[in-house]
């Protein structure tokens, strides 16, 4: 049981934890503030105090609840035996009472009263009460009447016998002071037990309104339908006599009576008869039942009997809420008793759950159930019981799914989503739909006997084998009955709720009994019959259409299983009719078994979300092909607007999200027929920013406009764009020619308009432009590149290093194609680092340091800044001394045969003077307008 | 498209991928053939689908074999190759920024990418059971085929075969799409294959693990060999209904990543 809850121990556990979280928040607190205006190291040394401290104090925390967990015991349960006065103290009962640690007349618990089943005694269910009273609760274990070393004889409880007794037993807790009270005599008591015990939990709330909660666990809803089942109506059909002989059995002989008379050397007491035969049942009972037994069907005398103990018409009196639980494959209380008790209980507007579990009547025989039905019991205790609202009872229906073994939930009490109807045909098929169709079932009428004697008869379940007996194939007698199957199924069928089988019925006897089964085929032929699962039938009157409730059922026919009805004449579980008969049923459109659904698990749920989630991808793309028309209509053809600058770019930044800032924020305004250079050292920015003036990044802050146009990426007017950035990339495997058509193609242009052949005459490749591009040197590709780039005559080409890899003649014939494209009214924008080029080439340059454009403007103006001087002499040391005296150190440097001076101010003919004045012969003064001068300050002095 | 068809068509590494792709099915006839068929041995516990006892039945037969041997592992890795080298190799060409500045708008070349790298892989996967058949009539006979629920005449197995293609194709699209996805991520080709094989194993290896329960039914490969059922008579659609409906979550989703990415992102390479 530990796990399954928390136990009040961890409770104990968790005060300390809490109390330590306040001790340390004091100490935060209670630091002085002056503390932070010492020294910074005295903080340091208080927190390392602190710190310690607190380290200490969790150390010895954790010891502490260590301490407590490893030491904690599971809180000792008192147990007092009693012997209880019922029946106006004509009987007692001999009970336990289970009273936890700490529960006083001053700290009161709930009580449970905890019932045995059939053939049990108070002792039968010691586990179970410490169970319940470890968690908190008062538990009253007692042997009913004719039980255990209890007085009296067994009534089947009886409303004015065992369940009367119920409320002495109320009465008796009413009076212990550490039973909590609801008011004077109505103490705070919840109830549960199985079978005979549930049977009792129900008949007691219902009589008992001081009852405030039960859970009962495979109990009755009517002993009568229970033993003596009649699918086809409402009166006792056909008894289950091996049950019921079992039962009997039990009452008579109790194994607990037997040991108590062993254990003590009782004297031998004369018995009577009666006594030998009947045990302890009551005299009418012992009675009905032989009769019932001989007869082969419940007595009328039995039948009344019975139905004292019927729950039929005592479900709207029960208030207190029911907490049911069933097994999915009981054979003598099925699951259709528990639907019709949560039914009748929900209908009276009372709290109720309908648990099915796994296995047969003996719960405790399948496994996880003990632990799973106390987990349930406990959890609908601490809801109703100790009104704690925090617990959650779950979903009001579960069950189990055996195929997967997973519990599956619903919200209304074993309500069926769907059904399925099959027509059964003469030549044994289960064929789907009601209507007959043209390869539908065929009319015919189908025919099996009953033997005489009732033997042979068919093996389908046994009582007590448990879930062994699920194992066993069912077999059936060779002509003593008629199947009808369908095909293997497409997909997973499952079944939850009651099928109803409707046939034209006729017959030889007056008093027609038949057995109806649904089997479940594997496809290796493997049978199996769900639940052990079996309908018997009684009809008085044929010949007649008739209708059977087949058993309740939560089975999953898997894909690829047959569904196989079977109508048999016998079953061996039951009282068999002796007279030999013959059956008939008319086979086609009227002989239907309609199947209540569910949907199956995982499959539909897998599917439902497939389709959701196709839904979604198809409204995605939906969605992106609705915005991809809309920018079509709204985006422009791109033509060049001949009016605008070819490249404004207002504000560019781009910043990477790790942080790095590539562009700052830059201006720039290139005009048409302008060779534009863009300069600066490596990692300035240039080329992140070309990338954006051609899509390919996305800004993150500003725009840049092309030909009049605002760039987006892959926007139309790049088609008069040429470019080359960062090198030329071509497909290794195309020659250089297939490559340029390759790549103009790409853009859906006809080829004529791409003037491959002036292109293709830059480039100056000769033959090699039918070759491979992977054979290709650094400088043929880069002339390749040029030459894509210059594909379509566009407007404005931007380039990127362009002369990176070509020999100097070829730098040249760039620098004259460029002036000549210039000539021609193209723009070219131009990126690069070798400022010789640059000065030759360009018209504009703009000068790039760390993310932002430091200086901007015509060649010759931003050269012409620069004052310096070169000046030849004949005495190159002499005239450095003499430099140097005059404008210091650091603007003197040696070039070539001459010096650099830079002027820093001064006026070139203070320095000639001072050179004549000292003697030195000067040969030539040439002032520097080198770009690369102003170049150098630009960057030098933006980084200072 | 055509042009880009043609592009890739010229690749060598395309040619070798299909040439391979159609030659190891002889390979295997060849194998079979010299070691004087595949009855003798023990099974190996290689063969889930019971397929390859009967190899050397027949041409169809041993078109069969060739895509139960082929489509686990070796069909995804060409898929994986020549639809993860789309968009990475332009990238590692340095030729991806011209074809964006052409401009081709970036949606558009996902798509031709995108439809010549499946138009290739259905290409591949078509290559098998054609290069099988014409292997395994050569090498064992023209004939029906037989399989662990029975016999099909040989036009109806032509049917079957068609249609079992036609599933491991599709079974195979999350591969395509994921390989995909990565090739629009990284620069690097290779980098996008060889995610998308182990990606592809990792999950093969999960769905091998039964703890995982029902974890298992979501993976996409987990009903990779439900084509099996398409060779029952009558074919049960069960599982492969599941398998054809299982892809498309993740071929949506994968797709649509592809796209939202390669849309929204700077172009370095």
């Amino acid at each position: 049981m530990p796990g399954i809850r928390a136990c009040p121990v961890s409770t104990g556990v968790t005060v300390p934890v809490v109390r330590y979280g306040n001790v340390t928040t004091d100490v935060d607190r209670d630091t002085p503030p002056a503390a932070a205006a010492e020294g910074r190291l005295a903080v340091m040394a208080s927190r390392a105090t602190r710190a310690s401290v607190m380290l200490t104090a969790v150390a010895v925390g954790v010891v502490v609840i260590l301490w407590t967990m490893l030491g904690a015991r599971p809180e000792p349960v008192t147990r007092s035996e009693h012997r209880i006065a019922v029946a106006d103290g004509r009987l007692t009962l001999d009970a336990t009472l289970f009273v936890p640690a700490g529960v006083t007349a001053d700290v009161p618990a709930p009580a449970v009263l905890m019932a045995h089943g059939f053939g049990g005694s108070k002792r039968s269910v010691t586990s179970d009460a410490l169970t319940v009273a470890r968690n908190g609760y008062v538990v009253l274990a007692w042997s009913a009447r004719g039980f255990g070393t209890s007085e009296g004889r067994i009534a089947l409880n009886s409303t004015d016998a065992e369940i009367a007794d119920v409320s002495s037993l109320i009465d008796w807790l009413a009076e212990r002071p550490d039973v909590r009270r609801d008011r004077a005599g109505d103490p705070r008591v919840g109830m549960t037990g199985a079978s005979y015990g549930g049977g009792a939990s129900l008949l007691a709330a219902a009589a008992d309104d001081r009852i405030d909660a039960i859970v009962p666990v495979v109990a009755w809803h009517s002993l009568v339908e229970s033993l003596a089942p009649n699918a086809a109506g409402d009166t006792p059909g056909v008894f289950k006599q091996q049950w019921a002989s079992l039962l009997f059995t039990a009452g008579a002989s109790p194994r607990e009576l037997a040991a108590a008379r062993r254990s003590p050397p009782a004297p031998a007491r004369p018995q009577s008869d009666r006594s030998v035969l009947c045990g302890r049942f009551t005299r009418e009972i012992c009675d009905a039942y032989s009769a019932s037994a001989e007869a082969g069907a419940l007595t009328s005398e039995a039948v009344v009997l019975l139905r004292r103990a019927d729950l039929d018409g005592a479900l709207d009196r029960i208030a207190a809420p029911t907490l049911l639980v069933q097994a999915q494959s009981d054979t003598l209380f099925p699951l259709d008793q528990s639907v019709a008790n949560a039914r009748g209980i929900a209908r009276a507007g009372t709290a109720v759950k309908l648990v099915w579990i796994p296995g047969g009547h003996a719960v405790g025989a399948s496994d996880g159930n003990i632990e799973r039905v106390r987990a349930l019991t406990l959890n609908w205790f601490d809801r109703w019981l100790r009104d704690d609202e925090s617990v959650d009872t779950g979903p009001v229906f579960e069950w189990t799914d055996r195929a997967s073994g997973a519990t599956r939930s619903g919200t209304a009490l074993a309500e069926p989503a769907g059904s399925r109807t099959l027509t059964l045909s003469a030549d044994g098929r289960l064929v789907d739909g009601a209507a007959p169709r043209e390869d539908g079932p065929g009319d015919g009428v189908v025919a099996w006997a009953g033997p005489p004697g009732g033997e042979p008869a068919a093996l389908s379940s046994l009582p007590g084998l448990g879930a062994v007996a699920d194992a066993l194939p069912p077999t059936d007698v060779p002509g003593q009955h008629v199947t009808f199957e369908t095909s293997a199924l497409e997909r997973d069928l499952q079944v939850l709720g009651e099928p109803r089988l409707r046939v034209p019925i006729d017959a030889t006897t007056t008093d027609v009994v038949v057995f109806a089964k649904l089997y479940d085929v594997a496809p290796g032929g493997l049978v199996t019959l769900p639940q052990q699962a079996v309908a018997p039938a009684r009809m008085r009157s044929t010949p007649a259409t008739v209708t059977l409730e087949l058993p309740t059922l939560a089975h999953r026919f898997r894909a690829g299983h047959r569904v196989r009805l079977v109508l048999s004449a016998t079953d061996r579980a039951y009282a068999n009719p002796r007279a030999a008969s013959v059956t008939r049923l008319t086979a086609g459109s009227e002989a239907t078994l309609a199947l209540p659904t569910v949907p199956p698990p995982g499959g539909v749920t897998v599917a439902a979300a497939v389709i959701v989630l196709s839904a979604i991808a198809l409204l995605v793309v939906a969605g992106s092909a609705v915005a991809a028309a809309r920018r079509r209509a709204h985006r422009d053809d791109g033509t060049p607007d001949d009016a605008a600058d070819a490249v404004v770019v207002r504000d560019l930044r781009k910043a990477y999200p790790d942080g790095i800032v590539a562009v700052g924020g830059i201006d720039l305004r290139v005009q048409r027929g302008q060779v534009f250079g863009l300069l600066g050292p490596n990692g300035a920015g240039k080329t992140t920013t070309l990338r954006m003036l051609l899509g390919l990044i996305t800004p993150t802050g500003g725009s840049a406009e092309l030909l009049g146009h605002r760039i987006t990426p892959g926007h139309p007017v790049l088609h008069h764009v040429g470019a080359l950035v960062e090198g030329p990339g071509f497909a290794p495997y195309l020659s250089g020619r297939d490559n340029l058509v390759s790549y103009w193609r790409a853009g859906g242009r006809p080829l004529a308009e791409a003037h491959l052949d002036d292109a293709l005459a830059v480039a100056a490749l000769g033959d090699a432009i039918e070759r491979p591009v992977r054979t290709y040197s650094h400088g043929m590709r880069q002339r390749l590149g040029i030459a894509q780039a210059l594909l379509g005559a566009p407007h404005l080409l931007v380039l990127d290093e362009p002369t990176d890899g070509l020999d100097p003649g070829q730098i040249r014939g760039m620098r004259d194609l460029l002036a000549g494209l210039a000539g021609g009214g193209r723009t070219v924008l131009i990126s690069s680092h070798l400022l010789a080029e640059v000065e030759q080439v360009c018209t504009h340059v703009a000068v790039m340091n760390a993310g932002y454009v430091v200086a901007a403007g015509p060649t010759a103006e931003l050269a012409g800044d620069t004052r310096s001087l070169e000046i030849t002499t004949d005495d190159r040391p002499a005239a450095q001394r003499v430099l140097v005296d005059l404008v210091g150190a650091d603007h003197v440097r040696p070039q070539g045969s001459g010096l650099l001076i830079d002027l820093d101010g001064r006026e070139p003919p203070d320095l000639v003077d001072a050179l004549v004045a000292a003697g030195v012969r000067v040969r030539s003064v040439t002032p520097r307008r080198r770009l690369e001068d102003a170049f150098l300050r630009l960057v030098r002095s933006d980084q200072q | 498209m055509t042009t880009e068809l043609i592009r890739q068509l010229r690749r060598r590494r395309t040619l070798l991928g299909l040439v391979g792709t159609a030659a190891v099915p002889v390979l295997i006839a060849v194998a079979f053939v010299v070691t004087g068929g595949g009855n003798g041995g023990d099974d190996g516990g290689g063969d889930p689908t019971g397929l390859f006892q009967f190899a050397t039945a027949s041409g169809l037969n041993f078109a069969l074999v060739s895509v139960a041997a082929m489509s686990p592992f070796l069909l995804l890795t060409v898929i994986a190759l020549f639809t993860g080298d789309t968009v990475s190799s332009e990238a590692s060409w340095g030729s991806l920024r011209y074809l964006l500045t052409r401009p081709v708008p970036r949606s558009r070349l996902l798509r031709r990418k995108l439809a010549v790298g499946v138009v290739l892989s259905l290409l591949a996967v078509a290559l098998v059971p054609v290069s099988g058949a014409v292997a395994g009539t050569v090498a064992f006979g023209w004939g029906g085929v037989q399989t662990p629920f029975g016999s099909l005449t040989p036009d109806v197995a032509i049917v079957r075969l068609v249609g079992i293609t036609a599933y491991v194709a599709w079974t195979a699209a999350w591969v395509a799409a994921l390989a995909f996805l990565l090739s629009t991520v990284t620069d690097a080709p290779v980098g996008a294959v060889a995610g998308t094989i182990v990606i592809t194993i990792v999950v093969q290896i999960l769905d091998a693990i039964t703890a995982l329960g029902a974890v298992r039914e979501w993976l996409p490969t987990h009903e990779s060999v439900a084509w099996i059922a398409l060779l029952a008579t009558p074919p049960r659609p069960g599982d492969l209904t599941r398998g054809l409906l299982l892809q498309i979550p993740y071929v949506a989703v994968l797709l649509t990543a592809a796209f939202w990415r390669f849309r929204r992102k700077d172009i370095l390479s």
